[in-house]
């Protein structure tokens, strides 16, 4: 087992990350699926929940939405089982690498998941089976919330945005409501951690159910605190259907490794230290807007992934180079052990063993999106043709999406999804 | 030194051939009725329990005998909807095709066709009154109108601390005159668990 153990920390996953990426820039998603189910016994089982994870948001990206949520599930499955701390996982951890270790995702991937999988049956028009995962977000959310540690992520504010338009589509206002509360609580935190500011549309969205659900002082408090009047929105979305259209912008942040070689003097041993970074990329500044009707509606950031997954390593990273500079000093002592035992060979292929060994965790769940863009456009029933637009910094047109013959249902939600992959020729590296 | 080896190598292939078996998978057939709870989700057992009591309910309520004695005909039922407001997806229709399966075989009521299935039996009666033969065809416009209507929700709620998981799951059916929009039978089951998982793993 332990040569099983050496030999699965030596492969990892990420390398084929490069190759999705390059798929998902020339806007294939169905080539980027295709190679990552070739290399899917490449994938250790240590990786399984990863695999699944992507192949689950390629499909969605191709419009697979049933095939999507099944390996959702399967994931979902996968992650359960991993619950709890594993001995052999631990040891592994601090005498080989930390790629020994299951991967099981960061909390904020674990709440993508339901918010994707949401997304997904909402595409298919089952609502009731939607909230089943705004039910999910809320425990997960809870349970996190436990483990109050500063800076740590305890809230998504996406994810909670969207259980409440889903309470909402479902005419249960109270519980929309107080999903909506917790989604401008945990916006506030996002504007000061982040730079995502409170969307208008959760502000016009608070107004209107809080007028709805008779809370006149809570509303009356939103106004003022908003500096926004009440308005005509209940008048205006009467007899109406809404288009809620999410955008996924890009692609989650890759982690890379970042290695120093240390020559302990006491010991003239050589020990190696890996610790993951996430690479900057700067992507070029979009916005995006709609068009329908002969109006134009910009759409809002709701969620920066990116820099979720930044902030999420920046605070485990005391742990990772802890346990880092443990694994250099214990692969340190049993190779000077050795060689100062007259075992000098067995020593020094320790020694080598120890360094060839010493990787960094570069894990990550890379087809989620890196921003996440929203937008609710109350509209008359019937059908109507969308078009998406991405803008650059100069309010240019970028690219261009046309969604035919949209049908748009009285007092109820239509719910469309894009994901767009910034092309390669738009980057700066 | 020779055969004292023999017996230690023995013994190593014995392990290994034990060890081999113990890998690949096995499949072992189960009766239904046996109860086996693996995840703690939702499982058959669940769906078994809520519908057979709810059966026994059903066909045990006055609705039945009153609408018996004033029709001199059984009734009508037409599944309406399930929904589904619990925190699991929970496939529904072994539930729903269970209870159908156990009322018609009571002979106390009748089930008709709901809408997602008549939209089959319709194409193929249409296609009849064209093609099939005057004497065998079924024409259209004999189909029984449902006097009732069964519908039902599942619940649930849970309560999680660490490892330990309490999930209550609550069963409500209904049953609605078509007549005059009357609940003439409420049913209602409530399952509850307790789910520990393990802290520690291999």
């Amino acid at each position: 087992m332990g040569i099983a153990l050496l030999a699965g920390a030596c492969a990892t996953g990420s390398n084929s990350s490069y190759t999705l990426e390059r798929h998902l820039a020339a806007q294939k998603p169905e080539r980027a699926l295709k190679s990552l189910e070739q290399q899917s016994r490449q994938w250790a089982r240590r990786d399984q929940v990863l695999y699944l994870l992507n192949k689950a948001m390629l499909l969605r990206m191709q419009g697979e939405f049933v095939a999507s949520n099944e390996i959702f599930e399967q994931a979902k499955q996968r992650i359960d089982k991993l619950y709890g701390v594993s001995v052999t996982e631990q040891i592994g951890s601090v005498i080989i690498n930390d790629l020994t270790r299951q991967y099981v995702g960061e909390e904020f991937e674990q709440i993508l998941i339901h918010v994707f999988e949401a997304l997904n049956y909402l595409a298919l028009g089952q609502a009731d089976a939607a909230r089943v995962e705004a039910l999910h977000i809320d425990l997960k959310l809870r349970q996190l919330g436990k483990r109050i540690e500063k800076n740590k992520y305890t809230e998504d504010a996406f994810a909670r945005y969207l259980a409440g338009m889903i309470y909402e589509g479902q005419r249960e206002w109270s519980d929309a409501m107080i999903e909506y509360r917790q989604a401008y609580v945990a916006y506030r935190v996002y504007k000061k951690e982040y730079g995502v500011p409170v969307p208008h549309s959760l502000k016009q969205d608070l107004l209107r159910l809080s007028e709805r659900v008779g809370l006149t002082a809570e509303m009356e408090r939103y106004e003022t605190e908003f500096g926004m009047e009440r308005g005509q929105d209940m008048e205006i979305r009467d007899g109406k259907g809404e288009l809620i259209f999410v955008l996924s912008k890009g692609l989650a942040p890759v982690k890379r490794e970042n290695s120093i070689f240390v020559l302990v003097p006491q010991t003239h041993t050589l020990v190696k230290v890996s610790l993951p970074y996430y690479q900057s990329r700067v992507a070029p500044a979009v916005a995006a807007r709609i068009r329908v009707d002969g109006e134009v509606i910009p759409m809002e950031e709701v969620e920066d992934v990116r820099a979720i997954a930044i902030r999420t390593l920046k605070t485990k990273l005391p742990g990772i180079r802890a346990r880092a500079i443990a694994r250099a000093s214990i692969k340190g002592t049993v190779a000077y052990a050795l060689k100062s035992q007259d075992n000098w060979l067995l020593g020094v292929l320790a020694e080598l063993g120890g360094l060839v060994t010493e990787r960094a965790d570069t894990r990550s769940w890379i087809t989620l999106p890196s921003n996440i863009f929203l937008a609710r456009i109350p509209l008359a029933p019937g059908k109507h043709n969308i078009e998406l637009e991405m803008l650059d910094r100069r309010d240019a047109v970028i690219a261009r999406r046309e969604f035919r013959n949209v049908t748009i249902n009285k007092d109820r939600m239509t719910f469309l999804s894009h994901h767009w992959i910034v092309p390669q020729h738009l980057f700066f590296e | 030194m020779k055969p004292a080896r023999t017996p230690g190598l023995r013994l190593v292939a014995v392990l290994v051939v034990l060890v081999m078996a113990g890998c690949g998978t096995s499949v072992q057939r189960m009766d239904t009725e046996k109860v086996k709870d693996l995840s703690g989700a939702w499982n058959d057992t669940d769906s078994r329990l809520v519908s057979e009591e709810m059966i026994e309910d059903v066909l045990s309520q006055p609705w039945l005998r009153d609408f018996t004695r004033k029709n001199r005909a059984q009734p009508a039922l037409i599944v309406g909807g399930m929904r589904n407001l619990s925190h699991e997806h929970i496939n529904l229709n072994t539930f729903v095709a269970d209870i159908e399966r156990a009322m018609i075989s009571s002979d106390k009521v009748q089930f008709v066709a709901s809408p997602t299935e008549r939209g089959s039996v319709r194409t193929e009666r249409k296609d009849q009154d064209l093609h099939a033969a005057e004497a065998t065809r079924n024409p259209m416009g004999q189909e029984i109108g449902a006097d009732f209507m069964l519908q039902g929700t599942i619940n649930t709620i849970v309560d999680v601390s660490g490892t330990k998981q309490v999930r209550y799951y609550q069963v409500d059916m209904t049953l609605v005159s078509l007549a005059d929009n009357r609940k003439v039978w409420v049913g209602q089951k409530k399952i509850k668990k307790l789910v520990k998982r393990s802290k520690l793993r291999f």
